[in-house]
């Protein structure tokens, strides 16, 4: 044994027997881990040293037809803190530092990281400045994400239209949401390797995902005409005390929306995103329903346009209801009922045309259905089965009482008149492309009905040509110079909710129209809502539509049908254009020749307010109409009193009348001696 | 008295010393590699990193174009330039 043990190899033989044995046990361990271990193992791994992400996807942006930015997402950064650490780490003045960045009371601050949460919100989607800010106090417990926040740069311009996204970058209305599977993009859920510091390490494929940006939505809307119709209701609105109003401008021949404007009285950045009338709200059309009314009957070959109907002499008792005309008339043929606006003459042609004919064609102009545009929420208006309608109702619908249309609806019906007899779909979206400008959708017009022939679409443009130009017609105020205009103005008493019976003095007044009426570019429709009495269509919507026409011809380099007016201005001298300043704006525009002032515009026979005096009160809206003067009115009878006098300088402002009844009292002898007419006799409606 | 090793024996010690030394240097060489293509992993990472910091700051700078030019601040900037829309007949269309 000692010479075993002596000898050198023996102690390096054992030597390396131990550790041959040591290393098959390590073996032997390793083995054991591995199999009966390794699962629970290697999921400690990965925790230990993978990491989840979900990296959002930015929103895409919405735009005009130009490219103007309407919607827009911005990285942000939104705070959060760690409770326990950051009241372990920092003192009550630091804190105090925290809240003032944040914009908060230190008690508001001390609130909210009193909550029982491990993590909470402190202030969501801040200024990227200012997050760095609050991260450069060097709080423990502290801490910013990047969210991505949208934002209308152009504030409530076509605030409808582009909708609203929510905080978590979804689609809530408008755009926003009916196109939101393509804006909102593709987030990618990460797993990634990291270091002992969090550090990402490139070890995977699955490291090289990045999300897809949303596409970017370019409208049809011109942000100029959609700015122009925008404050020029806006004005109206205040103007004559309307409620909201609504304003569409459509290519006729395409269908392109190139502005959708909503307007109210009380503005509400949230509810104005959320709400778009002119697809949901609905309105009894009046008698801009007249010009489907004489395109169904023409294209019937139920009337010709030089057929003559009587028209009653202003009263025509139908199922024991009187239907008024606002003048009494007696024989006209189609042109003269639409330039007059005879409720009578309307309701002969329908009676001609019968109910089933007449249902059948604004069918397919498109009433009672959806118009198809891509927005959400579209109503589909109100136009009942003609096996419901008796002779009175044939009638009210001729001149647009007991039907309902949405103003695109109706905007879409003239389109057609304007093109040639073709209903188009309308459309708000021209193309939608990816980040790297590939074409992820196009919109092509499309048509989906033919409602007339092209001749029968001819006859009737020409013949609301007269509306506008004729010595009687409606609407003379939607002319607009240099350009031909037809068009149809609509005046339709409001529907209480409550009783289901037609307020009195509260209307919807309107103009739709379409220029230049021999080659037609747009169709204008103006509504307003709620507006008191004497605001009629041709009062207070036809100017809007003059205005807005004109602006969206200049707009859009639409070729003018006249020279203008103003070709002396080259013969106005420099020195005395030169002499005028920015300021005297008013002095430059009266010097030059084809310029109108208010006093021009009265359109009464001079400068004077009219004498209503002793009118009935059908009479006083008689008068006002001619003179083109909104009426602001008290009381029921005849006219007692009126503001200003009766031959004092006409002003934009509503003449104020004070009605009386007539009776046996002494007030009511003095009315009486001032009576000069007929006993009142007030039809439903005003055309 | 020490045994003088044989010529063969010495050449057989050989082989064996410089296959150790391949295999040693075959897993220098792959350990190497695999450090490079970790940094070359922290170098594409903080690159992109700075392309997202610079994408975010181009949005955000257009977006601040975009209010800077919005229609309604310039509405509420013209009057103090004198500037206001052109009244009727201020603005004549020539043929």
């Amino acid at each position: 044994m000692n010479a075993l043990f002596k000898s050198r190899r023996s102690r390096i033989g054992v030597l390396a027997f131990a550790l041959a044995g040591l290393f098959v046990l390590a073996l032997l361990r390793l083995t054991a881990l591995v199999i009966f271990d390794g699962p629970r193992l290697d999921s400690l791994a990965r925790s230990e040293h993978t990491g989840e992400a979900e990296l959002a996807a930015v929103r895409g942006p919405i735009v005009d037809r130009f490219g103007e930015p309407l919607a827009l997402s911005a990285e942000t950064r939104s705070v959060y803190a760690r409770p326990a650490r950051l009241f372990a780490s920092s003192t009550a003045s630091e804190r105090v530092k925290l809240a003032a960045l944040l914009g908060m009371t230190p008690a508001r601050l001390e609130a909210l990281l009193m909550k029982p949460a491990p993590f909470v919100w402190l202030r969501r989607r801040i200024a990227p400045e200012r997050a760095r800010e609050v991260e450069a106090l060097g709080l423990d417990g502290v801490g910013a994400l990047s969210e991505y926040k949208r934002f209308y740069p152009e504030s409530d311009l076509a605030a409808a239209v582009v909708g609203l996204a929510g905080m978590d970058g979804q689609g809530l209305s408008g755009v926003e949401l009916q196109y939101d599977r393509y804006i909102r993009g593709e987030p990618v859920e990460l797993t990634f390797y990291h270091d002992a510091y969090g550090h990402p390490i490139f070890d995977s494929p699955l490291a090289l995902k990045s999300p897809e940006p949303g596409d970017r939505v370019q409208l049809t809307i011109d942000a100029r005409i959609q700015s122009l119709a925008e404050n020029r209701l806006a004005e109206e609105v205040a103007a004559s005390g309307a409620k909201h109003g609504t304003a569409v401008v459509l290519n006729p021949f395409t269908g392109e929306v190139l502005a959708l404007a909503n307007v109210s009285a009380h503005p509400d950045p949230v509810r104005d995103r959320l709400h778009d009338s002119a697809i949901q709200d609905v309105f009894e059309p009046g008698s801009t329903m007249k010009a489907m009314l004489a395109s169904v009957a023409l294209e019937d070959h139920a009337i010709t346009p030089t057929e003559m109907f009587y028209c009653e002499n202003g009263a025509f008792r139908v199922d024991g209801r009187t239907i008024h005309d606002d003048s009494p008339h007696g024989y006209l043929d189609l042109g003269r009922i639409l330039e007059v606006s005879s409720n009578i003459g309307a309701s002969k042609i329908a009676f001609k045309l019968g109910a089933e004919r007449f249902y059948r064609g604004l069918r397919t102009f498109g009433l009672g259905r959806r118009t198809g545009i891509d927005l959400p929420g579209e109503a589909t208006g109100i136009l009942r089965k003609p096996s419901t309608w008796r002779q009175i109702d044939l009638a009210n619908h001729a001149f647009g009482q007991g039907v309902a249309v949405t103003p695109m609806q109706l905007a879409v019906a003239y389109s057609a008149i304007a093109n040639g007899g073709l209903v188009v779909r309308p459309y708000v979206v021209e193309s939608i492309r990816d980040a790297q400008g590939r074409a992820v959708l196009t919109h092509t017009p499309q048509v989906i009905d033919r409602a007339i022939a092209p001749a029968v679409a001819h006859q009737v443009n020409v013949l609301l040509r007269n509306v506008v130009y004729g010595p009687d017609g409606t609407a003379r105020r939607a002319q607009v110079d240099g350009f031909l205009v037809a068009g149809k103005t609509g005046t339709a008493q409001m529907v209480n909710p409550v009783s289901g019976r037609y307020y009195q003095n509260h209307f919807v007044a309107s103009f739709v129209g379409f220029l230049p009426a021999n080659d037609p570019r747009l169709v204008i429709l103006v509504v307003l809502y709620d507006v008191g009495h004497g605001h009629f269509g041709g009062v207070v919507a036809a100017p809007v539509f003059s205005q807005i026409a004109l602006g969206s011809a200049r707009a859009l380099d639409i070729a003018s049908d006249a020279p203008p007016a103003y070709d002396t201005a080259s013969l106005l001298s420099i020195d005395r254009l030169l002499g005028l300043s920015r300021k005297s704006g008013a002095q430059l525009s009266d010097s030059l020749p084809g310029t109108e002032s208010v006093a021009d515009r009265s359109g009464a026979s001079g400068t004077a307010t009219p004498d209503f005096v002793g009118l009935s009160l059908r009479e006083a809206f008689a008068t006002a109409r001619r003179a083109r003067l909104n009426l602001s009115v008290t009381g029921d009878g005849y006219v007692v009193r009126q503001a200003p006098a009766p031959g004092s300088p006409l002003a934009r402002l509503p003449v104020k009348l004070q009605l009386a009844s007539v009776d046996d009292s002494p007030s009511g002898a003095s009315a009486r001696a001032l009576a000069r007419g007929a006993r009142p006799n007030l039809s439903r409606r005003a055309p | 008295m020490s045994r003088r090793q044989s010529p063969v024996v010495r050449r057989s010690r050989l082989v064996p010393a410089l296959l150790a030394l391949a295999i040693v240097a075959v897993g220098f060489f792959t350990l190497l590699e695999r450090l490079e293509v970790t940094r070359e992993g922290y170098r594409i990472s903080a690159v992109r990193a700075e392309i997202a910091r610079l994408e975010n700051q181009n949005r955000s700078l257009r977006l601040k174009v975009a209010e800077l030019s919005s229609r309604e601040r310039l509405r509420a900037l013209a009057p103090k330039y004198d500037l206001a829309p052109p009244r009727d007949g201020q603005v004549v269309m020539m043929p």
